[in-house]
């Protein structure tokens, strides 16, 4: 009996996938289906992902990273401006090598000096956009060099996130790393008294989340021109909600599946793009996503809760920690 | 009629609290008069504490009666057992430590101090103060945050607290091991006080010699089970604890020898190690197929040897080395890729990952010698080992998949300990390793430290219970406040009395 | 024992006594370097009228924390609370304004709580979806008004004074001392700070879980609703956002609280808030002084102060943090 209420658990972001499409499908008159909205809905998909895989090993260690999108932006702004000069090789350099030493930072801060992720997180967020208007009010426009639009197109975007999600998935899923990382979602204190040197795990995660934010940054520039002020606004907080419509619990822990990203990624580009052509205006389109977000947590939080309430009195602890 | 039954505080009938597959408590039915002292008496996972917590509201039974000065006690919450004139204070510390003393001792019952929702603090001061001036109890300060207080001063307030309901029957489970020897002079006072009132007192204390002198009587538990109550005059020390361990001490539960038996070759070496959590100077060594045992007070700082050893707490001076590899333990990944293992005390919140299936429980501490090429871990791997774990240790389960918190402790711990013990370790750190497992599974547990001893793998075996430390090790280290007082070894034959006076 | 204890207190003390003379120190320095205008009058005024809205989220804030909470939807609350105030205010002057506010702002925070606590869902989540629907309330109601050819919600300037020095500073004073009665006076201020400090001993104790959680959101509603209040005071119209936008609100006072909870041991949390939002305010206000304009440099400023204050707050944590 256990065991099927855990499938079922794990298949909820599918059926929640599977619902959200007919039912827009219906409302939308079929429109969703057309060969050019599924592709829209890839394309709008791809960043999310690319960022969630990153994000996925702090989530799957019960933490979370909120500077995702800023740090984006600022690597892809830099990059753009670098790169107008340089080359394109170079803002990719430029992007990435930004990416990493930001979550070197964050990493160092979360892991050794023991402060919350939330927190910092939320910090670096702040300061980080502060930083991308600094860098555009200097610098008045900045365009994206010459060749970053072959990145747009639908066939290398779509390549660059197949070999991410076999990459990173592998890393996540397969290695003892990955491993590590959903074992501290579990029980963080049992890692420390086998021997795992936790503090590094986690500043390891937080770097691998810098560099695929530089990455997202690169396909979110690439597909607008050039830097603005709202590059990658908001994506922190898109990915973390797909992270958890896809199933994945706020804990981590072992249940965290790089699948359930893909899914809950394409679960809220399907909310926004449904609603769009189902003729919601703006007001509406962000009140039902607000309402389908709690809906589905709320289903799979009451699947999940079979072991007993051991998670929400952890939850708490957790939150508390954040802000104290 | 009602004259008789009022000469009862307590009577109990067929008490029984089950928590998923364990049995906690069956069947305990007793009676407890006014003005008695009762002990509780078992070793630890007899299932004691449930009881005063079943007693107390704490847990609700799932059958049997209780009836209190004749009349029906159902609590359900520790609210009607205050209601009720029961008090209790808990073993582990309970006290909110963002909230002043002196709140704490009124919280949750601050109304007959506040108009209209608004409390007059002064006098919760006032009164706290009051409750430890009546009961002969030393003054503490009131006005800090509980948090900034230490272990014992915590006792103390909570006692105050437990006090401030003016209670009929007092509930104390394991106060006086916090307390210093004036301020348990004092708690005897105030329990002879309150045997003078004609109220009663249940309680449970680690120190059997303190047991038998402050209480009237004794309940002696085994496995969940009342085995007998006895008159305190008629017993002593030995006896107490015969009772206590019952059937367990015959056959093959501890070793038969009576030789310090290990090889020559050191292992571990531990110098001069002191520690921000308390330990000053210490010093011993381990060696090839040893059992060392680790011998104390729980706060005598023979866990923290534990945590220190395995590389989890910061050094402050001293050294902890593996001789053979000739390396210096400084952090916990250190040892574990030198072939160590550590057991800590607290199972489900530091060793297990309760919401995680056999598999993940049993393979975490293998996954570096299970990763391949490429830090592949191949989930094939996984699967043999959790499976050799459950076969080699019998751990009753549905199988490798299911959750780990559905099992009962005792195959909780077998996983716990199986663990480490599949692997080829030179050094085990084993902190209590049979805390809250029944006498099947602890006397299984011995046999396999035995058998990992007779392969020469060297063992610091951590216990604050005597009779396991006599039973099993070569060596005996004694400590007292963060340092050895005394070291006695096997071949010159362990006696509990010598080894107890080193203690305290 | 006691002796260590007086100790202790004395060391504090000239700590404390050392930080006061630094800041002096450091403030005549800034004063200084600003060419003179930083402590002028008239600059501390518009330093502390600045202040009046996140100080009170900053509490509401507060009241969160010390219920084991953190809800970003604060902000997305206040902008629709403030549209209540004031159409009520504009319909029925102060009292329409002030009762709007509290009432909206107690309503929308007890119904967050009420979330929180029955879906179990960790509130920052949550309130993330709360957040959309705040903001969507907000922008359908401006939307419903252009619709029916009316401006958007402007407050009329004579019932514009709460939000202007000095009846501003008169509200807030209120406010602070309301917050601090709370928190450290009352039984059910008690009860949840026992509850966020401590689930399962606060329920041994006898404290209704359920309850005080959710008078703990009516509370921080207050604070939430005074913060309205002022907003659309100080500013006359605030515009619905949408896109998550009214997140940002939430930084300042976000980060104030966390400075507050870094000086916990020292000062009274609800001081703390306010002083923390002072403190946030003034490099706010020396950083424009210095012609840093607004939105760039300054939030890379509080994104730092953020994390050090943090560090400083963690410093001697060895437990898990995630």
């Amino acid at each position: 009996m256990k065991r099927t209420k855990v499938q079922l658990f794990d298949l909820l972001p599918l059926i929640a996938l599977v619902v959200l499409v007919i039912a827009f499908g219906i409302t939308s008159q079929g429109r969703i289906f057309s060969p050019f909205n599924l592709k829209s809905i890839c394309t709008q998909s791809i960043p999310v992902i690319i960022g969630g895989l990153g994000v996925m090993f702090a989530v799957a260690m019960g933490g979370c990273d909120l500077s995702v999108g800023a740090v984006a932006a600022v690597s892809a702004t830099v990059g753009a401006w670098v790169g107008s000069q340089y080359g394109l090789p170079v803002m990719i350099l430029v992007a990435l090598l930004i990416g990493l030493v930001s979550g070197i930072v964050v990493g160092f801060i979360v892991s050794r000096l023991h402060v919350p992720s939330f927190m910092v997180t939320l910090a670096m967020l702040i300061g980080m956009r502060g930083f991308v208007n600094a860098l555009l009010s200097a610098w008045g426009q900045v365009y994206n060099p010459d060749g970053l639009g072959e990145l747009s197109s639908f066939g290398a975007s779509m390549a660059l996130v197949v070999v991410l999600v076999i990459v990173v998935g592998y890393v996540f899923e397969k290695t003892s790393f990955g491993y590590y990382c959903k074992g501290m979602g579990e029980n963080e204190n049992t890692m420390k008294s086998i021997g795992v040197d936790t503090a590094k795990v986690r500043h390891i995660a937080y770097i691998i989340s810098g560099v695929l934010a530089s990455v997202m940054g690169l396909v979110l520039i690439s597909s607008v021109g050039g830097s603005s002020s709202t590059l990658g606004q908001f994506m922190e907080m898109k990915i973390q909600m797909a992270i958890f419509l896809g199933g994945v619990l706020v804990t981590g822990g072992i249940k965290s599946k790089i699948y359930k990203l893909i899914l809950g990624s394409l679960s809220i580009t399907v909310i926004t793009n449904g609603l769009t052509l189902s003729g919601a205006g703006g007001g509406i389109t962000e009140m039902v996503e607000g309402i389908l977000l709690m809906l589905i947590l709320f289903v799979t939080i009451k699947t999940s809760s079979l072991p007993g309430k051991g998670r929400s009195s952890k939850d708490k602890n957790k939150q508390a920690a954040a802000v104290g | 009629m009602s004259e008789k039954k009022n000469e009862y505080a307590f009577q109990v009938t067929g008490l029984n609290k089950r928590f998923g597959p364990t049995h906690a408590n069956k069947d305990i039915n007793f009676t407890l008069k006014r003005g008695e002292v009762r002990g509780l008496a078992g070793e630890n996972g007899s299932g004691k504490s449930t009881l005063l917590s079943q007693l107390a509201g704490i847990y609700i039974s799932d059958s049997g009666t209780i009836l209190k000065d004749g009349q029906p006690y159902a609590p359900d919450s520790p609210l009607y057992a205050i209601e009720h004139g029961v008090s209790i204070v808990v073993q582990e510390l309970g006290l909110i430590g963002n909230l002043p003393a002196g709140i704490n001792v009124f919280l949750g019952r601050t109304k007959p101090f506040s108009k209209f929702g608004v409390v007059n603090v002064k006098k919760v001061q006032q009164q706290a103060n009051q409750i430890l001036d009546k009961w002969g109890l030393p003054q503490v300060p009131l006005h800090r945050m509980a948090a900034a207080m230490n272990v014992e001063t915590k006792k103390i307030v909570e006692l105050a607290r437990a006090l401030s309901t003016d209670p009929d029957i007092l509930i104390l489970d394991e106060v006086t091991q916090a307390l210093s020897q004036d301020n348990r002079v004092k708690l005897h006072k105030l329990i002879q006080k309150y045997r003078e009132l004609g109220r009663s007192v249940i309680l449970i204390t680690h120190d059997l010699e303190e047991m038998l002198e402050i209480t009237d009587s004794i309940s002696i538990l085994r496995d969940g089970e009342l085995i007998e109550t006895v008159d305190s005059k008629e017993l002593d020390v030995e006896t107490l604890r015969s009772k206590m361990v019952g059937r367990s001490l015959e056959g093959e539960y501890y070793r038969s020898d009576m030789e310090t038996s290990h090889e020559e070759e050191v292992v571990l070496s531990v110098e001069d190690l002191s520690t921000e959590s308390g330990l000053k100077d210490v010093t011993f060594q381990v060696h090839k197929g040893e059992i060392m045992a680790l011998c104390g007070l729980s706060d005598s700082g023979i866990h923290e040897v534990g945590k220190a050893v395995y590389g989890l707490t910061h050094i402050r001076k001293g050294h902890v080395r593996l001789v053979p590899d000739q390396v210096e333990i400084r952090h916990h990944s250190q040892a574990w890729k030198h072939r160590v293992g550590y057991v800590p005390k607290d199972r489900d919140n530091e060793a297990l990952m309760l919401n995680a299936s056999i598999r993940e429980n049993s393979c975490m501490s293998s996954v570096p010698q299970l990763t391949g090429k490429a830090l592949l871990v191949k989930n094939g791997d996984l699967d043999r080992l959790a499976n050799q774990v459950r076969e080699q240790f019998q751990v009753k389960c549905t199988g490798i998949d299911q959750v780990i918190n559905a099992l009962s402790g005792g195959n909780k711990q077998k996983i716990n300990l199986g663990r480490w013990l599949v692997k080829d370790l030179q050094l085990l750190v084993v902190d209590c390793p049979t805390r809250g497992v029944d006498v099947g599974v602890k006397a299984y547990l011995y046999q396999c430290l035995r058998e990992a001893k007779k392969k020469g793998m060297a063992i610091l075996m951590i216990t604050d219970e005597l009779p396991e430390a006599i039973g099993m090790a070569d060596n005996i280290l004694v400590m007292k406040d963060g340092s050895v007082s005394g070291q006695v070894t096997r071949s010159s034959g362990f006696s509990e009395e010598s080894i107890v006076q080193v203690m305290i | 024992m006691e002796k260590l204890q007086t100790k202790q207190q004395s060391t504090s003390q000239t700590s404390t006594i050392i930080g006061i003379v630094i800041l002096i120190v450091l403030l005549a320095a800034l004063h200084f370097i600003t060419g003179g205008k930083l402590l002028t009058p008239s600059n501390i005024k518009t330093i502390l009228v600045n202040a009046s809205t996140p100080t009170f989220i900053a509490l509401a804030f507060v009241f969160l924390q010390a219920s084991g909470f953190t809800d970003l939807s604060l902000g997305a609350a206040i902008i629709l609370g403030a549209n209540v105030a004031g159409t009520f205010g504009n319909m029925m002057g102060y009292p329409g304004l002030l009762l709007g506010g509290l009432v909206s702002g107690i309503i929308l925070m007890t119904i967050n709580f009420c979330v929180f606590q029955f879906t179990k869902i960790p509130s920052w989540i949550a309130g993330l979806g709360m957040t959309m629907i705040y903001e969507a309330i907000a922008f359908f109601y401006s939307q419903q008004r252009l619709n029916a050819g009316l401006r958007v919600v402007n407050l009329e300037s004579e019932y514009r004074s709460l939000g202007q020095a000095p009846l501003v500073f008169v509200v807030m004073a209120i406010g602070l001392v309301l917050a601090y009665f709370i928190y450290n006076r009352t039984t059910v201020g008690l009860n949840i700070r026992a509850v966020g400090g401590n689930q399962s001993v606060a329920r041994v104790m006898g404290i209704p879980m359920t309850k005080t959680v959710i008078l703990s959101g009516a509370i921080a509603g207050i604070f939430v609703g005074l913060a309205s209040v002022v907003k659309i005071s100080f500013a006359a119209s605030v515009p619905a956002v949408s896109g998550l936008a009214s997140l940002s609100g939430t930084f300042q006072p976000l980060a104030a609280v966390l400075m507050a909870s870094a000086l916990s041991k020292r000062i009274n949390i609800t001081i703390g808030a306010l002083i923390g939002t002072v403190f946030i305010m003034t490099v706010f206000n020396i950083l424009t002084l210095l012609g840093v304009p607004s939105g760039t440099w300054q939030e890379v400023c509080l994104g730092i102060s953020v994390v050090v204050f943090g560090i400083v707050a963690n410093r001697r944590n060895a437990e898990v943090v995630k």
